[in-house]
């Protein structure tokens, strides 16, 4: 398994250098220029050639593009992600002061998300068919078609108009003061939470029945099992497999994919960065962020190979 | 249909048996009905079936798909889907309680524990994701109170039972690391677990090996007796039901059509579905004189069956009376039959006569076969990473004749088939069709080749392209081959090959879906004949069909082989089948052949001791036969043989085996002209 996991992790290093080219490409494919977006001649104002021929060379902007991808490759390679071209502080640290939130944010609403879509989810299949069945839909449909923005929207005018309270404004960190953490994060985690439960949740259900249906759930009950344990003993483990993938994939989403829903609560998050480095036309944030968010993607899928292995006895890692 | 509810339940007051009779039993099912609810309408799945089993019996339901069979099982462990699943009328007794009014908690009590069932797949029977020891230990702890300590040594005993080796390190083993017949031991402990007074097998060895299948029912027959559990096998298998049964109930499209001894059943059948049923399948122990006399056309739809006996379509025998739902009545045997013309089918009157009678009549000599070559393998391998899936193979597949390729799974046999049709590469050696090694041939000989060389699949479910109708499977090989350059004359060749395979001109706008498994398996020939091949593969081309229509398909393949001159290469794991339809037999056993022969030096002579246990591992449907035959089981299963062995492969199977036989590998030799044999201990002359 150790083993398994560290060549898995090696052969990460080819991709990633693969992923630092392409974007390397991309970001200077788009349109755009930091300089010029500093300067705002987009908006007319009148600054001199010259000075801005100057700043795009402290900037190291006017260097060959081949000597910019050999700096940036160089720098991966160190694991040195360079400096933001905006605020001109180390890329990492901008990433990592804004992490906590998002990742923070993220971890809170999946959780939430199965701890929700388990039950749901069984409950739909078990009672297939019947009222329960149908409101359980008619909530994870909901979920699906509902964009967690405008949820969030409605959360915030709840909160204000009929509670009136508003969250707090800054981030404290959950061991300073978890009220305080938790009362900014809960319902962005919700508004976040509740697509991926409902996703989550029609998952459970449909791989639930299609298990229910198996040969050796009939085996079960002719043991004489209990039908409550024939679906959480003999069931909902086979169950649950499919939908760790899901997990998985969405819960890497959310690392890179929180934009929206952190405009709307105003969290100051890797989402929020991302905005104003494309915005900026910020080459170097944009890379970094890229990077990391590619990272967690690797990782993350690795975590839930790793995890499959352990629960289905049948899957050997080599 | 009142009026048949009527009669149906007056049948059941003639049968329902006397006080005591009743009392003896330990199940006793009485005037049961089963409905289905589906989108198409009501479907009535069993129709007052009525049967009973005395303690420590062994009961045998026989019957095809759809007959109600496995449906009636479900019903008595209550285990029948509660959505759409219905017991309108009837009793279930099993010791003098009615199974479908106790709570459902009762019932679950007695599950597993007073009536256990073992199921048909076991390889899907068991759970993936939890250890052997655990399902194992489940019943005892649910019904029994055991601690895990007890339940774990009792589990260990019950393992040891079924003859699984290292018991206490297999508890900690998930299925996947047992074989099918090994899982289906765990299968049958866990049924016995709680010491059952009745355990219901439901096809328990359709999915084995033959040499599996035997060990499995000799297995389960022993225990049985030895612990007086009733038994009640279902199976379409006759010879199963020959070898291990005591009383038969024989069941189609949802009604019991004959019940009787065993020994009636197969010496004096009473109902013309019964007698039609054992002229369908080819046995071992009858000369190959004759065309299979199969039932013809199909059985009715459940969702409106006719309202007269439902067999009558299909009978040679009907009358204007069959038109009226028959009795179930008693015979001069004390059985039962659900015939009209019980009375002569007694008197001796009305002997089975299939559709193919005429032609059976005359005896079908087999038509010369040619000794010029068509297939030639030579020399071939195939290695799957490190495993050696087939060694050094070496036949010919001559013009026109029928090949059979017979071992256990596992053996090979597959493997050569897809390399003979060039859909797997060889590692080593050649494969010659009229002096072009396949492997070697460029696209363009290949594509030529392809055409000449046909399949046939197993599964008829799965082989056809759901969207497609029959016209554009069957001519879509015709238009790529430009066989039929235009519309027109390609639908006239698909309709004369409908024809050609036994299906109607207008099933050729149909869908596979509304086919039956037998009409798909048609058009599946039709398809591969549309090439006009020189040779079809048949890779186990039979199996999955209900007995009467298998009959019915192995005659159609020997018609189109006597028409066209086609050559069969015919892989089967049914022996009775292989002897059957083939001219000359290869037998395999982990990947190489061990003895090849024609028909006859196979089956009535066989040399190879591995031959001789497959063949005798086969029930025959005779109980008489089967009463005097010492079953001789073979041990292990195909993984018992190392893949490394140094010598004879199946040396570690072989009741004959020494220490020479394992430490050199035998080469085959001729026996006879002909008969070639690889075992050391026949070609010295010792056996």
């Amino acid at each position: 398994m150790l083993k398994y996991a560290a060549k898995r992790i090696l052969m990460m290093i080819p991709t990633l250098l693969g992923v630092a080219i392409l974007i390397f490409i991309l970001v200077r494919v788009v349109p755009g220029d930091i300089v010029e977006i500093k300067y705002g001649s987009a908006t007319g104002s009148l600054v001199p050639q010259d000075i801005m021929d100057a700043e795009r060379a402290r900037l190291g902007l006017d260097k060959p593009y081949a000597l910019q991808l050999v700096d940036w490759l160089w720098g991966v390679v160190r694991l040195d992600l360079g400096t933001s071209l905006w605020t001109e502080k180390p890329v990492i640290h901008e990433i990592a002061s804004r992490m906590p939130i998002t990742l923070e944010t993220a971890v809170l609403s999946t959780l939430m998300a199965i701890l929700v879509a388990v039950p749901l989810g069984t409950l739909a299949a078990v009672y297939n068919g019947t009222v329960i069945d149908q409101v359980v839909r008619v909530l994870t449909i909901g979920g699906i078609a509902i964009p967690s923005f405008w949820l969030g929207l409605l959360i915030l005018m709840t909160l204000l108009a009929v509670f009136h309270w508003a969250p707090p404004l800054a981030f404290v960190p959950f061991h300073k003061d978890p009220v305080q953490n938790l009362s900014l994060l809960f319902w962005p985690a919700v508004s976040v939470g509740y697509r991926l439960a409902s996703l989550i949740a029609r998952m459970i259900r449909s791989s639930l029945l299609e298990v229910m249906n198996e040969d050796y759930i009939r085996t079960a009950r002719a043991k004489g099992v209990r039908e409550a344990l024939v679906v959480r003993r003999h069931a909902l483990r086979n169950a649950l497999l499919p939908a760790i993938t899901v997990i998985g994939i969405e819960f890497a989403l959310l690392i890179g994919g929180l934009v929206v829903t952190e405009q709307v609560f105003n969290l100051n998050g890797v989402g929020r960065l991302f905005i104003d480095a494309v915005q900026r036309s910020d080459f170097m944030m944009i890379q970094g962020l890229v990077m990391v968010t590619a990272v967690f993607f690797m990782l993350i899928n690795l975590i839930v190979d790793l995890l499959y292995a352990a629960l289905d006895p049948r899957i050997e890692l080599e | 249909m009142a009026h048949t509810e009527q009669m149906a339940s007056g049948a059941i007051q003639d049968l329902v048996p006397a006080a005591d009779l009743a009392d003896a039993a330990l199940l006793s099912v009485e005037d049961l009905h089963v409905e289905f609810e589906t989108s198409a309408g009501r479907l009535r799945a069993v129709e007052a079936v009525s049967f009973h089993v005395k303690p420590g019996e062994l009961v045998a339901i026989v019957g095809e798909s759809g007959s109600g069979k496995s449906v009636t099982a479900l019903s008595v462990m209550r285990l029948l889907p509660k959505r759409n699943a219905r017991v309108p009328k009837g009793r279930i007794l099993f010791e003098g309680r009615n199974l479908l009014d106790l709570p459902e908690d009762e019932m679950r009590r007695i599950r597993g524990h007073q009536i256990s069932m073992i199921f048909q797949e076991p390889m899907s029977s068991l759970n993936p994701m939890m250890t052997i020891g655990y399902q194992l230990m489940e019943p005892l702890i649910i019904h029994l109170g055991m601690n895990g300590e007890q339940a774990r040594a009792r589990a260990v005993e019950l393992l040891g039972l079924v003859g699984i080796t290292n018991p206490e390190d297999r508890l900690k083993q998930y299925p996947h690391e047992f074989s099918g017949g090994m899982r289906q031991r765990v299968m049958i402990a866990i049924g016995l677990s709680c010491n059952p007074k009745l355990i219901i097998a439901d096809e328990p060895t359709t999915a084995l090996d033959v040499t599996i299948q035997a060990q499995i029912l000799e297995l389960m027959k022993k225990l049985a007796r030895e612990l007086n559990i009733a038994l009640v096998v279902i199976t379409h298998n006759l010879g199963i039901v020959a070898r291990y049964a005591e009383r038969v109930t024989v069941m189609y499209a949802g009604e019991i059509t004959e019940s009787s001894t065993a020994e009636e059943i197969f010496h004096r059948p009473r109902h013309p579905y019964t007698m039609g049923l054992l002229s369908s399948v080819p046995r071992l122990d009858e000369p190959k004189m004759r065309k299979l006399e199969t039932i013809t056309g199909l059985p009715p739809n459940m969702l409106r069956p006719p309202v007269g006996c439902r067999f009558a379509e299909r009978c040679p025998h009907a009358i204007d009376l069959c038109s009226k739902p028959p009795v179930l009545r008693g015979t001069a045997a004390g059985g039962l039959s659900a015939c009209h013309r019980l009375d002569e089918i007694e008197a001796g009157g009305l002997p089975w006569h299939g559709a193919q009678h005429a032609a059976a009549a005359k005896g079908v000599p087999d038509p010369q076969t040619s000794d010029q070559v068509l297939v030639s393998v030579e020399g071939l391998s195939k290695n799957f990473g490190a495993m050696r899936a087939v060694n050094d193979v070496n036949f010919d597949i001559m013009k026109g004749e029928t090949l059979g390729l017979v071992g256990e799974s596992g053996c090979g046999k597959t493997t050569v088939g897809r390399m003979i049709l060039g859909l797997t590469d060889p590692s080593e050696g050649a494969i010659r069709y009229g002096g072009t090694d396949i492997a070697a041939a460029d696209i363009n000989e290949m594509r030529q080749i392809r055409r000449k060389l046909q399949v046939i699949f197993q599964d008829p479910f799965s082989s056809l392209n759901p969207r497609m109708t029959i016209a554009q499977i069957i001519s879509e090989p015709l238009a790529y081959y430009r066989l039929f350059p235009t519309r027109q004359e390609r639908q006239a060749r698909v309709i004369e090959l409908l024809e050609q395979v036994g299906l109607p001109a207008h099933f050729a706008v149909r869908y596979p879906h509304q086919l039956s498994g037998g009409q798909r398996q048609r058009v599946g020939i039709a398809r591969a004949l549309a090439m006009e091949p020189d040779c079809i593969v048949c890779d186990e081309a039979v199996s999955a069909l209900d007995v009467s229509i298998q009959g019915q398909i192995i005659n159609l393949l020997e018609d189109l082989r006597e028409k066209l001159g086609i050559a069969y290469l015919f892989i089967a794991h049914d022996l009775a089948v292989v002897r059957h339809i083939s001219h000359r037999v290869v037998v395999m056993y982990l990947g190489e052949v061990v003895e090849i022969g024609d028909r006859d030096q196979i089956f009535e002579r066989p040399q190879h001791p591995y031959t001789k246990l497959l063949l005798d591992a086969v029930p025959i449907p005779d109980p008489t036969i089967e009463k005097t035959r010492n079953a001789r089981i073979i041990k292990g299963d195909i993984t018992s043989a190392p893949a490394f062995a140094k010598g004879c492969k199946f040396a570690a199977r072989c009741p004959l085996a020494d220490d020479f036989c394992r430490t050199r590998i035998p080469r085959l030799e001729d026996h006879e002209p002909g008969h070639r044999v690889a075992c050391f201990k026949t070609n010295s002359g010792e056996v």
